[in-house]
């Protein structure tokens, strides 16, 4: 108990400052979201020095972020520059379309990685994982963006899969189940480049430790008293090469928000990338500042249950 | 006959094949058999070990054959291997905190080496795993070891856990990779000492890993000495007694080894002024004692064991009634026929420091049997008391010490080896472990069954301590002035009742 309460006043700890330091960051960048309106000939400047006025841009920077603390507690997280709404709402809708892509890609990529890892670390050296690591080392320098494009490539040339957005027009029409259905078919693309860049790192990462866990003494006792196969795998050396991949899958918690940014963007998901890719280009600071403390807090919530995770496995960190 | 059978193994490791790791090492392993495997550290003895089950990283280019019962292991398949590993092959590993997952509870782990052979119930391989934990020496506690990890046991038990994995299945052989390295010298000879009795009572062949020549030298009863890789000297230890393959099967068949019938015995108390007084000492008392069995016998002071036990070992003669040892009868010898009865059977005290001579050497005490008899050469009588101070664990050095600068412990096994030295049938134990604290009682009693499974000894033994007794004991007699009251089987008694029978506080209905 008192392991956990110490793990989420850290956790508050991180959250407060990365907060500051974004505050920070932001206001020192040059420009701000009224920049264009200056420039444009036919708007004086006493209307651009009202609207700035009127969205609290005049105030210190700390009474600024004084009142961006208070607005959080409302659960508002500021009011968005550009949309002229609460940045709470606003995230909220684009995170759920993020989330609806990057959970099943997450989860699928650890059911892939997990048996495929600690099949290739069993069979070490045969050309099944010459070939895996030749192609995985391929996958990991091809840049995302350029796996996003050839996919839309192939979608296009083959009129397979739809190439943009989350819903066909006028799917409003339709009943329920043909719009998940559209959904879903929509989601294949954006899902698949995913996929493609994240698993290759993870089944590394599970080879990688399940080959320690194989050669660790205690694996070898096991094997010396003749036990093996599924019992070996899952009694052994699955547990025995947890502790990095518990720590790794709360990684990819974090990266649930953020993985997809450059993806949405190519492929037109209306998830959390398009919209911090507009609110920075127009300098809409809490729509950032609302984005940034998303992903904080899945980094943070990703560690904090990787902790707990690790606590509730290894008997070694209880006592 | 040679239950494991090594020919010119040699390995070769990926990184460096000009080098060979193991090169040409052969040997052969009788049942029952210890082989100690001496050597620097790096002269290829840990690699050989994990190379003889087939264990060795797939980059080893391995040659040679490893024959268990003549069936060549390098040939099987590796399915096959792990079959044979932890069934007929076990082994066990030096670092007891790495041999272990830190994972899983220990007990776990031994259920585990059942699982992986055998298609057992829960419940059984549990059993099962307490039962060899007990045999280990995990005494107290099972079920909290059971359930600890491995981090919250001592080296000790960490190592005695590793043992009951290997031995679990019952294997023909086990290696054991330096199996006390990081041991104290107490526990070293306890998990020595278990090897031992493993080897006598079960027939289990050992290979021995390890550096020092001390531990061989208690333990081993070959030595082969490696360095880079080959076997450069064979010791070959003369004064051991060659292994004696499958001995506890016969035993028990060929009848009573003691049959007392109607014993009698009656002191007689001469006064000043001629009167006569009688006490039944022994009032006709009828006993067996079967071959390779432990008798218990208790009773009140007063009531004619120790009368009883005197007569049994030719030391005093019964006024009525026979003894028969091995089925002839005892009675009524004389001249060179009762010694060797008394050769037959030997009696241990209890108070052992003042049963050696304090001037003797422990090699001196041991033979005095011997030389009395006038049995054997200096020389042959020298190599038996070796072999003797062997089968009782005690090193070769100690043949030169004196009884007072030996423990407690250590007097006893001497006075054992001395009462070894006849060969005798019979062992009478007179409350032979009274002096001694738990825990030097309880190896000395694993020693005595070691020596009982594998020569098939009779034990008569005396003693109040009726725990003592319903452990070591398969029969126990109560004695009463002079008659034997009840003979119950050590199992179903109640101790309150036994205790107080010892105790003379209560009537027992004859």
């Amino acid at each position: 108990m008192r392991f956990v309460l110490g793990r989420l006043g850290h956790s508050a700890l991180v959250l407060l400052s990365v907060s500051m330091l974004t505050f920070a960051l932001i206001e020192l960048s040059p420009g701000e979201f009224f920049d264009d309106l200056k420039v444009d000939v036919k708007i004086g400047a006493s209307t651009v020095e009202t609207l700035r006025q009127q969205s609290g841009l005049t105030a210190s920077p700390v009474t600024r972020y004084v009142t961006w603390v208070g607005s959080v507690a409302r659960g508002e997280f500021g009011i968005s520059l550009a949309h002229r709404v609460p940045v709470g709402t606003l995230l909220w809708d684009r995170a759920r379309n993020t989330l609806l892509l990057t959970v099943p890609a997450t989860l699928v990529c650890w059911a892939i990685a997990l048996p495929l890892g600690l099949w290739l670390a069993r069979h070490r050296g045969r050309w099944t994982d010459r070939i895996f690591n030749t192609a995985s080392s391929t996958l990991l320098s091809l840049p995302d963006i350029l796996v996003a494009l050839l996919l839309l490539f192939v979608a296009l040339r083959t009129g397979l899969f739809p190439t943009g957005g989350m819903f066909s027009p006028g799917v409003e029409s339709l009943g329920a189940a043909a719009r998940i259905r559209d959904m879903a078919l929509h989601a294949v693309l954006p899902f698949s480049a995913l996929l493609i860049v994240l698993l290759p790192p993870v089944v590394r990462h599970v080879r990688a430790s399940a080959i320690e866990a194989i050669d660790a003494p205690a694996v070898r006792a096991a094997r010396g008293h003749g036990i093996s196969g599924w019992q070996l795998t899952t009694r052994y050396i699955l547990p025995l090469s947890a502790n990095p991949l518990i720590s790794l899958a709360g990684l990819s918690c974090a990266a649930l928000v953020s993985a997809s940014v450059l993806i949405e963007v190519v492929m037109s998901w209306p998830g959390l990338g398009p919209l911090l890719v507009e609110s920075l280009l127009a300098k809409d600071v809490h729509v950032v500042l609302g984005a940034s403390m998303l992903a904080t807090l899945f980094l943070v919530t990703g560690n904090l249950l990787a902790d707990l995770t690790l606590y509730a496995v290894d008997p070694r960190v209880r006592s | 006959m040679f239950i494991f059978e090594v020919e010119g193994l040699t390995v070769r490791y990926g990184a460096s094949r000009g080098r060979r790791a193991v090169d040409g090492v052969s040997f052969a392993l009788g049942s029952g058999e210890i082989l100690g495997v001496s050597g620097p550290s790096g002269c290829g003895k840990s690699t050989m070990a994990l190379a003889l089950i087939g264990l060795l990283p797939a980059d080893a280019e391995v040659s040679g054959t490893v024959r268990l019962r003549g069936r060549d292991l390098r040939a099987c398949s590796e399915r096959d291997r792990a079959a044979i590993r932890g069934a007929d092959v076990g082994i066990i590993f030096q670092e007891s905190a790495l041999a272990l997952s830190p994972l899983r509870p220990v007990g776990a782990q031994i259920v585990d080496v059942v699982n992986a052979h055998t298609a057992c119930n829960r419940r059984a391989a549990r059993e099962r795993a307490l039962q060899t934990m007990a045999d280990v020496g995990l005494g107290d506690s099972l079920e909290r070891i059971y359930e600890s990890y491995p981090h919250e046991l001592s080296g000790g038990q960490r190592q005695r856990v590793l043992i009951a994995q290997a031995i679990i299945n019952r294997p023909a052989v086990v290696i054991a990779d330096e199996p006390t390295a990081s041991l104290d010298a107490a526990v070293r000879q306890d998990v020595l000492d278990l090897i031992r009795t493993l080897s006598v009572r079960q027939g289990t062949s050992f290979i021995l890993i390890s550096h020092s020549a001390e531990v061989l030298a208690s333990t081993a009863h070959r030595v082969i000495e490696m360095r880079n890789g080959q076997v450069v000297a064979t010791e070959a230890r003369p004064h051991m007694a060659a292994p004696r393959p499958s001995a506890p099967a016969s035993l028990t068949s060929r009848g009573p080894s003691i049959d007392i019938r109607g014993a009698a015995k009656v002191h007689a108390q001469r006064r000043l002024f001629s009167t006569r007084h009688f006490v039944k000492a022994v009032d006709g008392v009828d006993l067996r004692i079967e071959r390779g069995r432990t008798l218990g016998l208790t009773g009140p002071s007063g009531c004619g064991k120790s009368t009883l036990a005197r007569c049994l070992a030719g030391l005093d003669t019964l006024d009525a009634g026979e003894i028969r040892i091995d089925g002839r009868p005892m009675t009524g010898l004389r001249g060179r026929d009762r010694q060797i009865h008394r050769n037959q059977v030997q009696l241990i005290f209890q108070d052992s420091a003042a049963a050696l001579n304090p001037r003797f050497t422990v090699h001196d005490a041991i033979i005095e049997p011997l030389v009395v008899q006038d049995a054997g050469t200096r020389g042959e009588r020298h190599h038996r008391a070796i072999e003797l101070l062997h089968q009782v664990g005690l090193p070769a050095e100690s043949i030169d010490a004196r009884p007072g600068e030996l423990s407690g412990g250590e007097r006893q096994r001497v006075a054992i080896a001395r009462a070894l030295a006849t060969k005798p049938r019979v062992l009478i134990l007179d409350e032979a472990f009274s002096g001694l604290d738990v825990e030097t009682r309880q190896r000395i009693i694993a020693l005595l069954q070691g020596i009982q499974a594998t020569d098939g000894l009779s034990y008569l033994c005396i003693s109040h301590d009726v725990d003592l007794l319903t452990e070591l004991a398969s029969e126990i007699a109560v004695m009463r002035d002079g008659r034997i009251v009840a003979t119950p089987a050590a199992a179903s008694l109640p101790s309150d009742f036994m205790v107080a029978v010892a105790g003379g506080s209560m009537k027992v209905p004859a």
